[in-house]
């Protein structure tokens, strides 16, 4: 275990807890989702409304990073990755980061509700659990296939910012949610090919420590054949214009490439080649903008009067 | 010892009291804001929720100012005159 000196908490600390970069996408997804509805159902939202969603949404995401990170205090200590987060380095103790994460969920909760409908506030609270119970304390140390399961608490954002709006969940929402679902296994399996010796010193049955690395590259590959055309149904469905629909087509065909990529070469197994090591870490970085780009686009889409309907024979 | 007779760990602690208690204050004062700020969107959406909300109605938000008059049982109908003729009289 990596010992830390006890040192002073700063604000900083705390917004490490709350796992910003992962609060970024969160939000930015879920803004997608609030804008296509409202230009989709033709319903409208306060703006000031929708800004206070936004950050309930926000709020939820590092209330769960919080109790996730309260959780995992013990495996963050042994990896070198994350020995330097808040509670392990101990700027932070633990029992105030489950406090933190708890009173975050239920004013996060509480702020969606009174800013648009009790069905958003109920997704909201059941993506925290999703994340901050199922995952982190029923999968992830159990079972190999932790990212696949776990990866809806993720793909909650954007089906939440629909009902913030409408009240409902329709399926263009749920579609949303699939994409974010399929493409978070290949995106995490990526980083952890590169990081497998931590999981296996930590304990942590990833994929690659529990099944091996070939068979690691071999699910990226079958999760980006899905993912690809799953990046499209949206135009089939009109949610997705022109605009998205060529992105999507050129970024999920990049996807596949760099995922065959990874699938052919050593990636993960002890003796890899450095240049291996970089077809995976490609991916791992590609796979972030895979996800930013498509979102961009709806939101470019039905948010700036860029939609251009695809007619499909 | 030094210069003004403490010994260099009462210094020490000394220093590393100050620290912790400006941590706090920093942190408090975070805390500060925060529900603040919370108190502030309550009350932000409160009165957006208010505003839109069409009071009038019975689906209005948080009460009600039209009560329904009661319904009324209909008059029972009074006999009329032509009625009583056809009738049989007392004998």
């Amino acid at each position: 275990m990596i010992q830390h000196t006890r040192r002073h908490a700063t604000a900083a600390d705390y917004v490490q807890l709350m796992k910003p970069r992962i609060m970024m996408l969160v939000v930015f997804t879920a803004v997608a989702g609030l804008v296509a509805a409202q230009s989709v159902s033709g319903a409208s939202m306060n703006p000031i409304m929708a800004v206070i969603a936004t950050l309930a949404v926000a709020l939820g995401s590092g209330a769960a990073g919080a109790i996730n990170m309260w959780y995992d205090a013990d495996i963050d200590a042994v990896m070198t990755r994350t020995s330097t987060r808040p509670i392990p380095s101990g700027a932070v103790p633990r029992e105030e980061a489950l406090a933190m994460g708890l009173i975050m969920s239920g004013v996060s909760v509480l702020m969606m509700w009174l800013a648009s409908n009790a069905l958003a506030a109920l997704l909201l609270a059941g993506s925290i659990a999703y994340y901050g119970w199922f995952y982190t304390m029923l999968l992830k140390r159990r079972t190999p296939q932790n990212i696949v399961i776990g990866g809806g608490a993720g793909a909650f954002p954007p089906v939440i910012g629909w009902a913030a709006v409408t009240g409902s969940a329709p399926l263009d929402a749920w579609i949303l949610f699939a994409i974010i679902f399929m493409w978070t296994p290949p995106h995490f399996w990526a980083l952890s090919l590169l990081a497998h010796k931590e999981y296996a010193k930590a304990n942590v049955p990833m994929l690659p420590v529990a099944r091996g690395a070939k068979a690691t590259r071999n699910q990226i590959m079958i999760y980006s054949v899905l993912l690809a055309p799953l990046g499209l149904v949206p135009v089939v469905t009109g949610l997705g214009g022109m605009l998205y629909g060529v992105t999507a087509a050129l970024f999920g065909a990049a996807f596949l490439l760099l995922a065959f990529k990874v699938w052919r070469s050593e990636a993960g197994d002890g003796d890899a080649p450095a240049a291996d090591l970089k077809k995976a870490k490609g991916l791992f970085a590609f796979s972030i903008l895979y996800l930013f780009v498509l979102f961009a686009m709806l939101i470019v889409e039905h948010g700036f009067a860029a939609y251009l309907p695809v007619t499909l024979v | 010892m030094n210069e003004t007779g403490d010994h260099p760990s009462a210094n020490a602690g000394q220093a590393e009291e100050r620290a912790r208690l400006a941590a706090q204050k920093k942190r408090n004062m975070w805390l500060a804001l925060a529900l603040f700020a919370f108190v502030v969107i309550v009350g932000v959406t409160t009165v957006i929720r208010l505003g839109d909300a069409d009071l009038s109605k019975d689906g209005g938000v948080y009460w009600r100012n039209d009560p329904q008059p009661r319904e009324q049982a209909p008059m029972p109908e009074l006999p009329s005159d032509n009625d009583a003729d056809s009738e049989e009289g007392p004998v």
